[in-house]
């Protein structure tokens, strides 16, 4: 499978195999191991917003969040022979930039070690940003805007990773909780309380949107 | 109160969903190809080994395997059961019936025994053989109760004394002579044949004095030794030999220490 030559001809061995109806994942993926280099196109094309966006709210940095969806769709890849279509596309390839990110960030706490920012930290180790007072005025509302988020991005960035990935999935990704504790290989029970807990650790964070 | 976190929960909920979705780069699928084509990624995603451990796995089973060769470098079976035997005690003068001690004399390199630095003649061949007879014997005997182990010493190096396993230096030699015939010749006139004056005193033949130009002078023998065996049979007062027979060694005591003299005809 060598992408020298998708460009050439993938769109249109995209619409010889999609000509109407749009196939599921699992049929782009087989169609991918046959040798289809623009199913896994398609692949990319329905989950690289998704997949970005999470990463990126999990990480709070949009640089790192592109190289490590890239990152993602190569695990992907070269991991298809292994992939069962019993579960769902969507749950493996989030399962695989979970554990991704939370690679990154184990690797993120042991770099802060040697960072001054490494004394603003967590009872349980996270990190816990410094965040003074911006006592200026505001401009206008597209810098309040941006400013809210940014501070709701540090908020989840500072949370766990264990309430970080349930709450970002549940509530900036929309998941299901049986999506999630699939892709936690949690029980259900167990994802719910994690979800509940970090709303509420975010919502001691942000007191002054709610 | 219950009512209330839930709508707290929702609003926190409703707060991070309404943040702004980002979007990947425009050429995000010309990278990941780009990764693709480059190969596997160099890591894998589930490793759970530090990297010490990863380090120290190898370098341990490199010691463990270094370790069981330096080991039975050390420890072969040859070196473990093969002391190097120490000398025997001057006071203890009976002979060994068949486990000589083979000595490089100390004194006059020109004058090597020849069974140590002409390992191509007859003669040393002879010995050799003797030697390893000798090791075999003594290998199996039950009668010892000296320490056991030894190996005969083939490169000739100066002053090396190496004593098969087993050495019975208390096995008494046959007393009773044999009856002398017209083909036997006692041990005092068998030594004069090899050109050696010598007087049995002390459980030997004492050497006064050794023909120059004669088969023990050639081979190294000296006034002042004390012959303990001839070919391999103890030197008794009484005992005989066939006068038909060439001497081939001698076993001899000097300055507390035995030598095997091998004879040059």
């Amino acid at each position: 499978m060598a992408f020298d030559n998708i460009e050439s001809h993938g769109a249109e061995g995209l619409q010889r195999s999609m000509p109407d109806e749009k196939l599921s994942d699992h049929a782009l993926i087989e169609a991918t191991k046959g040798g289809d280099e623009a199913a896994f196109g398609e692949i990319m094309n329905r989950y690289r917003g998704p997949i970005t966006n999470y990463l990126y709210r999990f990480l709070n940095d949009y640089e790192e969040a592109v190289d490590l969806a890239q990152e993602t769709f190569v695990r992907v890849y070269f991991a298809l022979d292994r992939y069962h279509t019993q579960f769902a596309f969507s749950t493996y390839i989030y399962r695989i930039a979970t554990n991704l990110a939370i690679s990154e960030i184990r690797r993120r706490k042991r770099r802060r070690l040697m960072s001054l920012t490494g004394l603003f930290q967590g009872e349980d180790g996270s990190e816990v940003e410094f965040q003074p007072p911006d006592k200026r005025q505001l401009q206008d509302d597209e810098l309040v805007e941006d400013e809210r988020s940014e501070v709701i991005g540090r908020a989840i960035a500072a949370l766990p990773e264990k309430y970080r990935v349930p709450v970002v999935l549940r509530d900036v990704e929309g998941k299901t909780y049986e999506e999630i504790a699939e892709i936690m290989k949690l029980g259900l029970g167990t994802t719910k309380s994690r979800i509940s807990r970090g709303r509420g650790l975010l919502k001691e964070k942000l007191q002054h949107y709610l | 109160m219950r009512n209330e976190d839930q709508k707290i929960q929702e609003q926190v909920g409703a707060l991070l969903g309404s943040l702004k979705r980002v979007e990947a780069p425009g050429d995000f699928d010309f990278k990941v190809r780009a990764r693709i084509a480059k190969g596997r990624p160099s890591t894998s995603p589930g490793s759970w080994l530090p990297a010490s451990v990863k380090l120290a796995m190898p370098l341990g089973l490199m010691l463990m395997v270094g370790g069981y060769f330096a080991f039975n470098a050390v420890y072969s079976p040859e070196n473990a059961n093969v002391p190097v035997v120490a000398e025997i005690p001057a006071a203890n003068p009976q002979p060994m019936p068949f486990a000589p001690v083979i000595e490089q004399p100390a004194v006059a390199p020109s004058q090597t025994v020849a069974a140590v630095t002409d390992l191509k003649s007859p003669e040393t061949t002879d010995i050799r053989r003797t030697a390893r007879t000798a090791i075999k014997r003594t290998s199996t005997s039950t009668l010892s109760t000296e320490p056991r182990g030894g190996s005969v010493d083939m490169a000739g190096g100066e002053g090396k004394t190496i004593r098969p396993a087993g050495a019975n230096t208390d096995v008494k030699s046959p007393e009773t002579p044999e009856p002398v015939s017209a083909s036997r010749i006692t041990a005092k006139d068998a030594l004069q044949k090899i050109g050696v004056t010598a007087t049995f005193a002390g459980g030997g033949w004492k050497v006064e004095s050794v023909a120059a130009d004669s088969t023990a002078g050639r081979s190294g023998l000296k006034a002042g030794d004390t012959i303990e065996t001839l070919d391999d049979k103890a030197l008794a007062e009484k005992a005989t030999f066939d006068s038909r027979s060439s001497a081939k060694g001698l076993r001899v005591r000097r300055d507390g220490r035995r030598v095997i003299v091998g004879l040059r005809p």
